[in-house]
C-alpha cells in the first residue's frame, strides 16, 4: 500500500501509456483463423471491455481466471481477467516488452510467463487501476502471490478466494459459498454500494443462456467433419474467462451456435466426409505466433476437434440461491482436486468427439500441467490414445523455436497415421 | 529391380544410405553439413551415387529425414527422424524395442512395438547438452580429436565431476579442471559421465523396455556407450555404423513405398 502513493492512479494516463508503447512496440497481425461472424463479435466484445476499463467513471476489478464474473457483472463492475490480459499482449506484440519490465525488476523468468507479463505491465503501469482486486487459489499457485503485489502497487485491498481440495463435499460448498459472500461484503465497502440481489439473479441467468448455447456448440461440434478450426475455438477461452454473466456473453454464444449450426448443415448437404486425425488439445496455444496451430491443421493434415478449455463442466446455476450456485459451479471444475476429476470429466470427451490422439501444450513453469500430464498420459494409453506434450510459452516468445516443435509434431502425427 | 535412397540432413553431419530392392546396402555416404543444408545434401547424395557407380536415373524413390528434411529439392517425401531412426534400428536389430538416438544438436529415445512401430518418444528440450555438439566443444577445451576420447576414458582412473549440463558452463568447467592439473583422461571420463547421466533421464522419461539400440554419431563413441551401459546396467545394441541409422530408415522406408506402388500397379495390370 506504500508504494501506490508514488503512482499516478489516473487511468487516461494510463491508457495514453500503452498507446505509446502500442504505437512503438506492436505488431500488427491479423488472425488466420477467424471465420465465423461470432469471433470477430467476441474481439471485438472483450476490446470494448478492456476499453471500458480505462474509463475514469468505470467501476474496474482485477480477477484471476476463474474468479466468478457473474458478482461483477451485478455491480457493473468491468471484471479484467489478468491472464487474458497477458494474452492480448502477446498478441499484440507487447509481451516481450512487458517481461523484460518484470524481469528487470527480479521477478524470476521461472515464474509463469502470464503472471510476469502481468506484472510487468502493472510496474510499468499501463493497466488500469483497479478499485478491488480478487483471485481464487486455483488453477495457479503463483495468483495469491501476484494479487498481493499488485494489491500493494495499487493501494487497495485484495481477496482471496480458497477453493478446497475437496470438490465433492457438500462443506466445500459451503465453505466456498461463505467467503463468496465475504468477498462481495469487501466488494461493497470498496465501492462505497450495495449488490441488488435481484440483479445477482438477473446474471445468473444471463450465464445460464450463454452456457446453454454454448453447449449446444460442443454438440455440433462432434460432427464430422470438424465445423470450425481448433484454431479459432481455442481464442473461445478470453470469452469463458471474461464475460460470463454478461449480456454480451449471450449476444456471442447464440451467434457462435448460429454460425456453427450453419457450417454442419452446410458440410451435410455438400455430403462432406472427412478420416483427418481428431486432435483434442489440451491448454491454451502461443499467443504471439500462430504458426504452430495453422501447421496442425493445414500441413499436418489434423483437425483440432475439442479444447479442455472449451469443456462446459458446470450444471445449470439456480438464480435464487447465487452464492452456492457459484460455489459449486466452482468446485466443478475439472483442474480443481486430485487429477481424477479431471480424467472423470474430460475422459468422455475421447469417445464423445472421436478422439485419435492428444496434445497438451505445456505452458513452461505451470506446475498443474507438468504435474499431471504423466498421468493423464498413462490412462490415456490403456484406450490406445497416444498424448504429446508440447513444451512452449503461451505469452513468452523469445525462446520460441518452430522447428523444434515441428519435428515432434511430425513425429507424433507419423505415431497416429501409423495407428489410423 | 528397384533402387532408393535416403539422406538424413543433421545440424552437424549429413549421410545418404542407397540400397537396393533386397534391402542390400549399396552405398553410403558422410559429409559436414556445414551451414547450408541443401548443398550438403547434394554433396552427400552425389558421393554415395559416386560409391555405388551409380547415375540419378537409377534411383527411384528419395526420402529425406533430419532437420535440413523440408530443404532438399529432389526427394520424394520426408519424414522425421524419429520414424526414420526406428525403421533403421528394427531393422538392424529386429528385437529393438527402445532406440536411443543421440545426433548433434538432439537426444531421442524412442519406443517401438515389435513391428517397428513407433508407440512414444522424447527428446531433448530447449538445451543440446550432452548431444554430439557438447562433445565437440569440450574436445575443443581440451586440444584433442573426437577420435581420442574413447581411448583417453579408458584410462581414467579417477573420473573429474563435471556438474554444469549448460555447454558454455561446461566448457568453462573443463577450462577450469585443466587449469588444476586434472588429467585429461579424467576429465573427459567425467564428461561421458555427465553425458549418460543426462541421458538416463531422458530414456527414463519413456518405458526402457530391453533391447535397447542406440544410433547417431555419439554412438561411435565408446566411452559415452560404456559410461551409459554402467549407468543402465545392460549392453546397448550399437550399430557397425550408427551414424547412418536415420538415412538406412528414410530408405527402408522409401523401400516400401516404391514396393507398394509396384504391388499397386502389377494389381492394375492383372485387372
Amino acid at each position: 500500500m506504500e508504494i501506490a502513493e508514488e503512482r499516478n492512479l489516473n487511468r487516461r494516463l494510463q491508457l495514453k501509456k500503452l498507446l505509446e508503447i502500442s504505437k512503438e512496440h506492436a505488431v500488427q497481425r491479423k488472425s488466420p483463423f477467424y471465420t465465423l461472424r461470432a469471433s470477430h463479435k467476441r474481439v471485438n466484445v472483450i476490446a470494448n471491455f478492456f476499453r471500458k476499463a480505462y474509463r475514469e467513471d468505470s467501476k474496474v476489478a482485477f480477477r484471476s481466471v476463474i474468479m466468478p464474473t457473474e458478482i461483477f457483472f451485478a455491480m457493473d463492475v468491468v471484471p479484467v481477467c489478468l491472464e487474458t490480459v497477458s494474452a492480448m499482449l502477446a498478441s499484440s506484440g507487447l509481451s516481450p516488452y512487458a517481461l523484460n519490465i518484470a524481469e528487470q525488476n527480479h521477478y524470476s523468468k521461472d515464474i509463469c510467463s502470464f503472471t510476469r507479463c502481468t506484472l510487468g505491465a502493472a510496474i510499468d503501469n499501463f493497466l488500469p487501476t483497479p478499485d478491488f482486486l480478487a483471485c481464487t487459489s486455483y488453477y495457479c499457485d503463483d495468483t495469491g502471490k501476484l494479487f498481493n503485489i499488485l494489491g500493494k502497487m495499487y493501494g487497495k485491498e485484495y481477496y482471496l478466494l480458497d477453493i478446497p481440495y475437496d470438490y465433492k463435499a457438500e462443506d466445500s460448498v459451503e465453505y466456498l459459498s461463505k467467503q463468496i459472500r465475504e468477498m462481495v461484503t469487501l466488494l461493497e465497502k470498496s465501492l462505497g454500494e450495495k449488490l441488488d440481489p435481484d440483479r445477482l439473479s438477473e446474471t445468473i441467468c444471463l450465464a445460464n443462456e450463454a452456457r446453454n448455447y454454448f453447449m449446444k456448440v460442443n454438440e455440433l461440434r462432434t460432427n464430422i467433419p470438424a465445423p470450425i478450426s481448433g484454431g479459432e475455438a481455442i481464442d473461445y477461452a478470453a470469452l469463458l474467462a471474461f464475460t460470463w454473466g454478461s449480456k454480451e456473453m449471450v449476444d456471442v454464444c447464440k451467434m457462435l451456435y448460429e454460425d456453427v449450426k450453419e457450417k454442419v448443415e452446410e458440410n451435410k448437404r455438400l455430403k462432406k466426409t472427412s478420416t483427418r486425425p481428431r486432435i483434442l488439445w489440451r491448454h491454451l496455444r502461443p499467443y504471439y505466433n500462430d504458426s504452430l496451430i495453422e501447421y496442425i491443421e493445414k500441413d499436418l493434415g489434423c483437425d483440432i476437434v475439442f479444447e479442455e478449455i472449451n469443456f462446459i463442466h458446470w450444471d445449470e446455476m439456480n438464480p435464487r440461491d447465487p452464492y452456492s450456485s457459484i460455489a459449486r459451479k466452482l468446485l466443478s471444475d475439472p483442474a480443481v482436486g486430485d487429477v481424477k476429476h479431471w480424467l472423470d470429466a474430460i475422459f468422455p470427451t475421447v469417445d464423445k468427439y472421436k478422439i485419435d490422439a492428444l496434445i497438451s501444450f505445456a505452458h513452461w513453469g505451470c506446475r498443474q500441467l507438468a504435474s499431471t500430464n504423466q498421468i493423464v498420459k498413462t490412462a490415456l494409453e490403456k484406450k490406445g490414445i497416444p498424448l504429446l506434450e508440447l513444451s512452449s510459452d503461451c505469452i513468452d516468445g523469445r525462446d520460441y523455436s518452430f522447428q523444434q516443435l515441428k519435428t515432434r509434431l511430425q513425429a507424433f502425427i507419423e505415431i497416429v497415421g501409423g495407428k489410423k | 529391380m528397384s533402387i532408393v535412397a535416403g539422406l538424413d540432413i543433421g545440424s552437424l553431419s549429413t549421410k545418404t544410405v542407397i540400397i537396393d530392392q533386397t534391402q542390400k546396402i549399396l552405398s553410403y555416404s558422410i559429409v559436414l553439413t556445414t551451414g547450408d543444408s541443401r548443398k550438403a545434401g547434394e554433396e552427400s547424395y552425389k558421393k554415395a551415387l559416386q560409391s555405388a557407380k551409380l547415375s540419378k536415373d537409377k534411383v527411384d524413390y528419395i526420402i529425406t529425414t533430419g532437420y535440413g528434411r523440408d530443404n532438399i529439392p529432389f526427394a520424394n517425401k520426408e519424414v522425421t527422424e524419429i520414424t526414420a531412426h526406428a525403421r533403421g534400428a528394427h531393422f538392424l536389430y529386429p528385437d529393438t524395442r527402445t532406440v536411443l538416438d543421440i545426433g548433434g544438436q538432439d537426444s531421442k529415445a524412442i519406443n517401438l512395438d515389435h513391428t517397428g512401430q513407433v508407440i512414444d518418444f522424447v527428446m531433448n528440450d530447449k538445451c543440446a547438452a550432452g548431444t554430439g555438439r557438447f562433445i565437440e566443444v569440450m574436445a575443443h577445451a581440451l586440444g584433442i580429436s573426437l577420435e581420442k576420447l574413447s581411448e583417453l576414458s579408458r584410462q581414467s582412473t579417477n573420473p573429474a565431476v563435471i556438474s554444469s549440463f549448460c555447454t558454455v558452463f561446461a566448457e568453462s568447467e573443463v577450462v577450469s579442471l585443466v587449469a588444476e592439473r586434472r588429467s585429461k583422461a579424467d576429465i573427459v571420463r567425467g564428461i561421458h559421465e555427465a553425458i549418460a547421466e543426462r541421458t538416463y533421464t531422458l530414456l527414463n522419461k519413456i518405458k526402457v523396455i530391453e533391447p535397447i539400440t542406440m544410433t547417431g554419431g555419439v554412438a561411435k563413441n565408446k566411452g559415452v556407450v560404456n559410461a551409459l551401459e554402467h549407468k543402465l546396467k545392460l549392453k546397448l545394441g550399437v550399430p557397425d555404423e550408427p551414424q547412418i541409422t536415420g538415412a538406412l530408415g528414410a530408405a527402408l522406408i522409401a523401400l516400401k513405398v516404391v514396393q507398394k506402388s509396384s504391388d499397386f500397379s502389377d494389381m492394375i495390370k492383372g485387372s
